[in-house]
């Protein structure tokens, strides 16, 4: 283990001598920052790497609580979690929704798919995790509004 | 979900819409873009169209969706370190 990562730091070394300036990488997801203070990487580098904590986003600065009730509705018999697929690695304290091995967390590619996924299990609660930015909020809305006449009128309102 | 991919409409009746991109096909909606017609490319984000985009700009794209996968085929022959 230690002599691949002086390999690793070597090979570094060899690239940024290359490069011959400053070399800045900008971290694009908060789970970036997290693993790589997690396993120690940042003091590691050459000091002409340099790593930069970019904007983190909805998903991967979710509160671990948050996880964490996902994770207990998900162990009910009567729900079914459905969450796009980059909400499954975010952890809670409890481990992320995929390391918990939950036969009843789906993965959907759209609201669209959460409600297929209700209307296939009429006995469930489908419950979507809408986690996203403001260009998957509209589709949650559409998905929401499209529906509304089923929905009851005080929960619409 | 923090990706878009872009896609061309091959297929539309109302909001729905079948997309292509490098050979894939699925079913997206076209919502909150009513503007599109047939052949246009989207920004697929959430199964849903969110913007058109020109040709050169969806290209450039797919090059680098393709350049991923072949980096992917490198990674699983070993890694260098090793």
């Amino acid at each position: 283990m230690l002599n691949r990562i002086v390999t690793a730091q070597k090979q570094m070394d060899a690239a940024c001598e290359k490069v011959g300036a400053q070399i800045n990488i900008m971290e694009v997801c908060g789970t970036h920052t997290v693993s790589i203070f997690r396993n120690g990487i940042r003091p590691t580098l050459p000091k002409r790497l340099k790593l930069l904590s970019g904007p983190g986003c909805p998903v991967c600065v979710t509160d671990q609580g948050f996880i964490d009730v996902m994770l207990e509705l998900a162990q009910r018999d009567d729900c079914i979690i459905a969450t796009y697929g980059d909400m499954i690695r975010v952890p809670g304290k409890a481990g992320s929704l995929e390391t918990n091995h939950l036969s009843n967390i789906k993965v959907v590619l759209s609201s669209d798919d959460a409600l297929k996924l209700a209307e296939k299990h009429p006995d469930k609660t489908v419950v979507f995790i809408a986690v996203g930015f403001e260009t998957t909020t509209p589709a949650t809305a559409v998905t929401r509004k499209a529906n509304a006449p089923t929905q009851p009128a005080a929960t619409w309102k | 979900m923090c990706l878009a991919v872009p896609a061309r409409i091959v297929e539309l009746a109302d909001d729905r819409a079948v997309v292509d991109a490098m050979g894939n096909r699925w079913k997206c909606r076209t919502t909150l873009t009513p503007e599109v017609k047939l052949g246009d490319i989207v920004l697929i984000h959430a199964g849903f169209a969110i913007t058109t985009i020109d040709e050169e700009e969806a290209h450039k794209t797919w090059e680098l969706i393709a350049e991923f996968d072949e980096f992917q085929k490198e990674q699983e022959k070993g890694s260098p370190i090793d």
